[in-house]
């Protein structure tokens, strides 16, 4: 009797490991699935329905808080509720900070089984995006002492990454975060402190050098006339000399121009970053064991915004590309990929001895006991194996890329239209904002593309700045539906 | 039986360690002038301190008695200007500058005004009093308001050093106070706390 029972174990060993993974698999794949429907509906500008689903989301995995944080931050941003989000990237900071100290019982089940035991710590490019999304909520606030807070943590912060690299001697193309650099420069500009802006755009030039030769992004134009202009403003006579020579084409403003205009920095964001997902490489050997290996890798990103414009004081002005978040995720991955493969298979190879010993022992066994605790055994090892995902966790709900532009307007009333265009020119959001403007003053407007969704979905409502006391001239809740660009 | 006994007993040791996991929360009211660090940043006791440190070098200063000497049997009247927040933190200067007021009142040496913001609320409460419902002799005058000498205003900075988990913080407050009618700087003065924050590279 005890004998039918064991040569049906055998029989049915693989089978029962397949549908106990599947069944695992599946519940891990719905909840990933859930999360991606949640980046593509913030992608599209679907706020109410990206909340939904991330409440959902909330809570599952203690490893994951960090995660569910900065998404939730990032949906709260784009909802207007501007002070909300940045009580959630407070929280995300201190998660953040309190990750440096390891929880080593968390290390070890990730080295000896899945890197998904490890809570989620974001990448140091996302880390710095904490910052940047804190410094975009005091701007849509029009609270630019405190943006200025955020733009000293973002130096902060990379000063002692970069410190860390020299260190250790890590070679690695995020050194610098050139777009971070050139945000902090304009707020302490804005906020008076011309002297700390123009170390902030020196260092935001220095690393456009090396994105320009890495992802293909050079520094915005503006980034050039902003050198020049806070040398002259801090009083740094070398410095503006040598910059203006290093760009004779630049003729920046005289102080009476600077004096009786105002500046408006226009920041958007378009598309949602590429998403990770789990590639394997199989190995089968001559007695159709498989060695199996997993590692994360980037699919496309899923950004149809190819050009965008803001029309304002009469003409038309082109956004520029100033960080390319998908190209600098995929290269952060693609310089681990080497330490990610080598932690991967080292854990396929201990699977796979497993495997074999398990196999060998139930075969040879000579009490039945052992056979059936290695049948067992091995059943646990299949579905280990198949559940041994590699770490694709991400932030999904950031954008693909950041643009800037900047325009100097007479003090006054104006309205600014920035039309946000896919492939062949066809306008899919067009987003207005009326706005007051002072001599000498610079406002800054922070916007995020609403593309067309999948599912048709309508888009809600783009953010309102709150200083701007304004009504809104006019409001699209474009986004559903392409239209041909006419304006 | 015994195994039944057994498990019994496990379950309600697992019963009784599972609710001694269970997250309570414990509230223990302290002294309010004891210092409590807990993450390192700028705290009430920073702001306490350096609000009496700074207005304390102020009114021991020149100033006060060459005014004084100027001006017998008189006060001069103070009031507290911006302070920036220059830091790498989110510190709301408001509750400093709350600490210094306070200790420039408490020192009886000089005259306090309403700042700015202070000001509107005051003067709209005036107004309203003005309006027909408030008795005559009990309405606040107008164009009666004291008008300050001098203005205290000043900036907070940080320097902040990093490395590997241990972090050094120099906060600095830069203050000086302004002669209103004149622009000269009568005082400047400052005052700096130091801290470092250690953070453990491991835990269970």
């Amino acid at each position: 009797m005890v004998r039918t029972t064991i040569s049906f174990s055998l029989r049915q060993a693989g089978l029962l490991s397949v549908l106990l993974a599947f069944f695992m698999l599946q519940a891990c794949a719905t909840h990933a699935q859930l999360r991606g429907r949640m980046a593509t509906d913030v992608r599209c500008g679907a706020y109410k329905s990206a909340d939904k689903r991330l409440a959902e989301l909330e809570g599952q995995s203690s490893k994951d808080v960090l995660m569910d944080v900065l998404d939730r931050a990032m949906i709260t941003h784009l909802e207007g509720r501007y002070a909300d989000s940045n009580q959630l990237l407070e929280r995300g900071k201190e998660l953040i900070e309190n990750y440096f100290t390891k929880d080593i019982s968390d290390e070890l089940a990730a080295i000896a089984w899945n890197d998904t035991e490890r809570a989620w710590q974001g990448e140091e490019f996302e880390r710095i995006m904490v910052n940047l999304l804190a410094a975009f909520n005091y701007l849509q606030m029009g609270d630019l002492e405190n943006a200025a807070v955020e733009a000293r943590q973002i130096n902060q912060r990379l000063q002692v990454y970069t410190d860390k690299l020299k260190k250790y001697k890590v070679k690695t193309s995020y050194v610098q975060d050139p777009f971070a650099q050139y945000l902090a420069g304009m707020i302490q500009e804005a906020n008076g402190e011309y002297g700390d802006a123009f170390i902030s755009y020196r260092d935001a030039w220095e690393g456009y050098e090396q994105t320009a030769r890495d992802f293909g992004i050079p520094a915005p134009s503006s980034l050039r006339e902003a050198l020049v202009r806070a040398a002259e403003l801090s009083e740094n006579t070398e410095e503006a000399a040598k910059y203006r020579s290093m760009f004779p084409e630049i003729k920046p403003p005289s102080q009476k121009f600077l004096k009786s205009h105002g500046r408006l920095v226009l920041v958007t964001s378009s598309g949602g970053i590429a998403r990770k997902y789990s590639a394997k490489w199989i190995i089968p050997d001559p007695e159709l064991d498989t060695f199996v290996i997993y590692y994360p890798k980037y699919g496309k990103g899923t950004s149809r915004t190819r050009r965008i414009e803001l029309k304002v004081g009469g003409k038309t002005h082109k956004v520029e590309v100033a960080h390319n978040l998908t190209a600098l995720a995929r290269k952060s991955l693609d310089e681990k990929s080497g330490q990610l493969k080598a932690r991967a298979v080292a854990k396929a190879i201990a699977m796979y001895a497993a495997k074999k010993v398990t196999k060998t022992v139930a075969k040879h066994a000579k009490s039945e006991a052992t056979q059936v605790v290695s049948i067992l055994a091995n059943v646990a090892l299949n579905v280990a194996e198949l559940a041994l995902q590699a770490d694709t966790r991400s932030w999904m709900t950031l954008p693909d890329k950041l643009g800037v532009s900047s325009v100097y307007l007479k003090p006054g009333r104006h309205t600014a239209v920035v039309y946000f265009s896919a492939e062949g020119g066809l306008v899919f959001d067009r987003q207005v904002v009326t706005f007051d403007i002072k001599a000498g003053e610079t406002r800054f407007l922070v916007l995020r593309s609403r593309e067309p969704h999948p599912d048709g979905k309508q888009a809600d409502p783009a953010p309102k700045p709150l200083w701007n006391i304004v009504p809104q001239a006019q409001q699209l809740g474009a986004g559903a539906t392409l239209s041909l660009l006419s304006d | 039986m015994r195994r039944i006994a057994a498990c019994i007993a496990l379950s309600v040791l697992f019963v009784i360690m599972a609710s001694g996991c269970a997250a309570t929360r414990e509230v223990t009211r302290v002294d309010p002038g004891k210092t409590t660090d807990l993450s390192g940043r700028w705290n009430d006791t920073d702001s306490q301190q350096v609000a009496e440190s700074i207005v304390n070098d102020c009114l021991a200063s020149g100033w006060l008695p060459e005014w004084v000497d100027a001006h017998p049997g008189q006060k001069p009247v103070v009031i507290v200007g911006s302070i920036a927040n220059k830091s790498h933190e989110h510190i709301n200067v408001q509750t400093f500058v709350k600490d210094i007021q306070s200790a420039l009142i408490n020192s009886r040496k000089v005259k306090f005004v309403s700042s700015r913001d202070e000001r509107g609320e005051v003067r709209d409460e005036r107004r309203d009093q003005h309006q027909g419902y408030t008795s005559e002799e009990t309405r606040a005058g107008v164009g009666q308001e004291t008008g300050a000498a001098f203005m205290l205003k000043g900036s907070l900075n940080t320097i902040v050093d990093e490395l590997e988990g241990k972090r050094a913080i120099w906060y600095q407050v830069n203050m000086e106070l302004h002669d209103l009618t004149t622009n000269e700087i009568s005082w400047i003065g400052q005052h700096k706390i130091k801290k470092i924050i250690t953070k453990g590279s491991s835990r269970w």
